[in-house]
């Protein structure tokens, strides 16, 4: 019996999930986007991130700030998570990782290593086998399910 | 033992937690709380998210507001489903109002929401909230008590096409597509297209009357950040049902509506604290009635009640063009929200004409009302005394310009409340606002012909919403007063202001209850007494709901009741739509759903009228009750590749 009642209280802390009201901006998105890019990004690089979020918005800074330090600039970072597309010339050939949400990006320009976006109304991540072998990333076993071979042309 | 099985299963979760796959799930089932957009400074606020629509088996709006408390959905005289308030079914002009991504659909003639938008189909929808309060405060929109807004699915988090198709044992079919993208420089854009043959029909006195309709939706949104494009067209044909036939027997009719709209909105400086807002909105209206034997009570064009028209005809167009401005700005403990809002409505009345005795007669307008320009400025502070205390004022001014002898007139509407979080478990909110709606284009083409005008509705609201939420349990109790002066009222022979306050009480008491992570039970009940006016609706009505999900098997059950009522020689007995459904996903693509509506053929009814010309318009003998929906069994299938 007391079994039962410590896992069923387990159970219930584990799914509770009622609110009185939702008073401030729900930030959930963002919080588990932040937590997903600094799993990877530590994954990638095994150093201090410097993360720089182009345009990045005041409650992005909030909440990425509580993961990393987020470079006001491209040239200080070393890891760039591009969101809304990076200008013609700004990053260009600096040697830093680049990670995005936008699968076409990922497929269209051979920088990005990888991306976290939406297919089919489900959350994807995706790693181009080739593109980490060029950025010297080896990434744990964890991550093999979501590593793709794709022909970089 | 039992200390090393609770320190394994503690270890292991801690250990998954945070694993990639983990958080994928977490964000998927984030997404499909839907808690985006929620603001709960706008009054008493309901979501219905977007995994409560998916498990409920919802398929148009109207299926969805047939359960929403403290309104009934009823079926009007053309047979379209529309809400009334509890106790009462006349028409509400300007009390409910539909949004779509931030654009009212509701209909600019009437001012309620469009047919053809509620019956808009539930593929479309991620999800839906639906506040008590005036939200226009803002928003800028026109006033209103009863707000409901629909959100479209998210371009950037559908990126598939999908295909909808849905048979129903009664004849019914639709099919819909939709296809969205995001693009390599970030914009994204979903695209909609969906018909609909809707086959209804209802035995009275040993007559079929047919309520077939056909309803098309194509909807377009484009996004990239800051901006939001939306482009929404519906195209609705049906039978007229009952009409406005005064023996309740048209020889035949059509009742034909488009509605199109096109909204820009755009936000601007690095924290989006600036929105510019443009829309373009027609509403097109075109009815057609024959009744050779006992004529149709088509008000606006009769002066003698005993010679009434066997044919009418009506065709009119209303173009709404909208511009609004905002800014937001936090100083302090303050969040300051002021805008400017500018519409501009052109009633255009295309053709009209009505055969009385074999002469046909046309008509240039049924009012010389065709043009109202609004001026708004508004004004909205939250103010956080301490940090679980938040003060809220607004106060908005309209200023109407209109042609005609309907006087232009300036309305100024208030708000103060306040939302006090006694502890992580319960929490309080309540408001008093006053308000008005001014008469729409139809209030005054069918106004009765002895009056000169109709006065705007002064409505003063004041609502007490109480939360107790711990664990998996969410109790709330809502109590609300509603206040009507110069309430616009239907009569046989036209609308006109009651010369009496029309006061209404409502008591929500709701419980949510989540028994498992997949599993949920949701029970509401509510009751409202009005003073001064007849009860010829139910005024108590309540649900209980349970849905849930286990393996590749999603199901749900509902009772929606309303009690019985008596309008003078008619009994209506206590009604209960039970409902049930069940999907089947065979992959992560593709779902097989099956649903019963109305198991017991137990709906809602809704009162008619009919007579003939000596009595129709004097009398209240003739009434009539039908019931508002069928029964049917509906499957559904849906595929996205």
């Amino acid at each position: 019996m007391k079994i039962l009642i410590i896992l069923f209280t387990l159970f219930t802390l584990a799914y509770s999930q009622q609110r009185v009201f939702v008073l401030d901006k729900y930030d959930k998105e963002i919080e588990l986007e932040a937590k997903i890019v600094s799993k990877i990004a530590n994954e990638s690089l095994r150093e201090n991130i410097k993360i720089y979020i182009p345009n990045i918005s005041d409650q992005e800074k909030k909440i990425y700030s509580k993961y990393f330090e987020v470079s006001v600039d491209c040239e200080s970072a070393n890891f760039v998570f591009d969101k809304s597309g990076l200008g013609n010339n700004a990053c260009k050939n600096l040697d830093k990782l680049y990670f995005t949400n936008n699968y076409r990006r990922l497929m269209s320009k051979s920088r990005y290593f990888g991306a976290f976006f939406w297919n089919k109304s489900r959350p994807n991540i995706v790693f181009v086998k080739q593109r980490l072998k060029k950025n010297g990333i080896n990434l744990s076993a964890e991550y093999n399910q979501f590593i793709e071979e794709i022909d970089d042309k | 033992m039992i200390k090393y099985l609770i320190l394994i299963i503690l270890l292991t979760n801690l250990i998954t937690a945070d694993s990639l796959s983990n958080l994928l799930e977490e964000v998927e089932s984030n997404k499909e709380k839907s808690l985006y957009t929620v603001d709960e400074k706008l009054g008493n606020v309901t979501v219905y998210s977007q995994k409560e629509l998916r498990l409920m088996q919802y398929t148009t709006l109207s299926d969805l507001l047939k359960e929403i408390p403290i309104s009934n959905l009823n079926k009007n005289k053309f047979g379209n489903l529309n809400l009334s308030l509890p106790g009462s079914k006349t028409d509400v002009s300007g009390f409910f109002r539909v949004f779509i991504n931030n654009h009212e659909v509701s209909s600019n003639y009437t001012m309620t929401p469009s047919a053809a938008w509620m019956e808009l189909p539930m593929d479309l929808v991620d999800y839906v909230e639906i506040y008590r309060g005036n939200s226009s405060f803002s928003l800028g929109s026109e006033s209103g008590i009863f707000f409901i807004r629909v959100y479209t699915k998210d371009a950037s988090k559908e990126n598939a096409s999908k295909i909808f198709a849905t048979a129903t044992d009664n004849g019914s079919n639709s099919e819909a597509i939709a296809h969205s993208d995001t693009l390599e420089n970030g914009w994204s854009y979903l695209a909609y297209l969906s018909h609909t043959m809707s086959k209804d029909s209802v035995e009275y006195e040993d007559k079929n009357v047919e309520n077939d309709a056909n309803y098309n939706y194509l909807y377009l949104n484009v996004k990239k950040e800051d901006t939001d494009i939306n482009f929404g067209y519906t195209y609705m044909d049906k039978d007229n049902y009952f009409g406005m036939s005064i023996d309740a027997e048209p020889d035949d009719g059509q009742y034909i509506s488009q509605d199109f709209f096109l909204d820009f909105t755009t936000h601007f400086l690095q924290d989006d604290s600036v929105k510019l807002k443009l829309s373009y909105d027609v509403n097109k209206l075109k009815y057609e009635e024959t009744n050779s034997d006992n004529g149709i009570a088509a008000i606006s064009v009769i002066n003698n009640p005993v010679i009434t028209p066997e044919k009418f005809n009506s065709n009119n167009k209303v173009i709404k063009t909208s511009a609004l401005l905002s800014k937001e700005i936090s100083f302090g403990r303050n969040n300051l929200l002021a805008g400017i809002d500018f519409q501009n409505k052109e009633y255009d009345f295309i053709d009209a004409s009505a055969v009385f005795s074999g002469v046909k007669t046309d008509y240039e307008n049924f009012s010389s009302f065709d043009s109202e320009i609004t001026y708004s400025a508004f004004l909205q502070d939250d103010y956080r005394l301490f940090d679980n205390l938040i003060l809220v004022i607004n106060a908005k001014v309209d200023k109407y310009e209109r042609n005609d002898n309907i006087e232009d007139e300036t309305n100024e509407h208030y708000r103060v409340g306040a939302i006090y979080t006694v502890s992580e478990n319960l929490g309080f909110k309540a408001f008093y606002t006053k308000t008005q709606i001014v008469p729409s284009f139809y209030n005054i083409d069918y106004k009765m012909k002895s009056l000169t005008e109709l006065k705007t509705q002064k409505y003063k609201y004041y609502y007490v919403e109480g939360v107790y939420a711990k664990n998996d349990y969410r109790f709330s109790f809502l109590y609300n007063n509603v206040e009507i002066k110069d309430f616009i009222f239907y009569t046989p022979i036209g609308f006109y202001n009651v010369d009496y306050i029309i006061d209404v009480d409502n008591y929500v008491f709701d419980l949510d209850y989540t028994m498992s992570e997949n599993h949920r039970l949701h029970i509401n009940y509510f009751t409202t007494t009005i003073s001064n006016a007849p009860i010829n609706n139910s005024n108590q009505g309540a649900y209980v709901k349970l849905l849930g999900e286990f393996g590749d098997f999603e199901y749900f059950i509902s009772v929606i009741y309303r009690n019985a009522y008596e309008y003078e020689d008619i009994s209506v007995d206590d009604t209960y739509n039970s409902n049930l459904g069940v999907t089947y996903n065979i992959s992560k693509d593709i779902a097989l759903s099956l649903k019963a509506e109305n198991l017991f053929d137990k709906s809602t009814e809704s009162l008619y009228k009919e007579g003939d010309a000596s009595n129709y318009f004097i009398t209240n003998i003739g009434n009539f009750a039908l019931e508002d929906l069928q029964q049917k069994i509906t499957f559904s299938t849906k595929w996205v590749f």
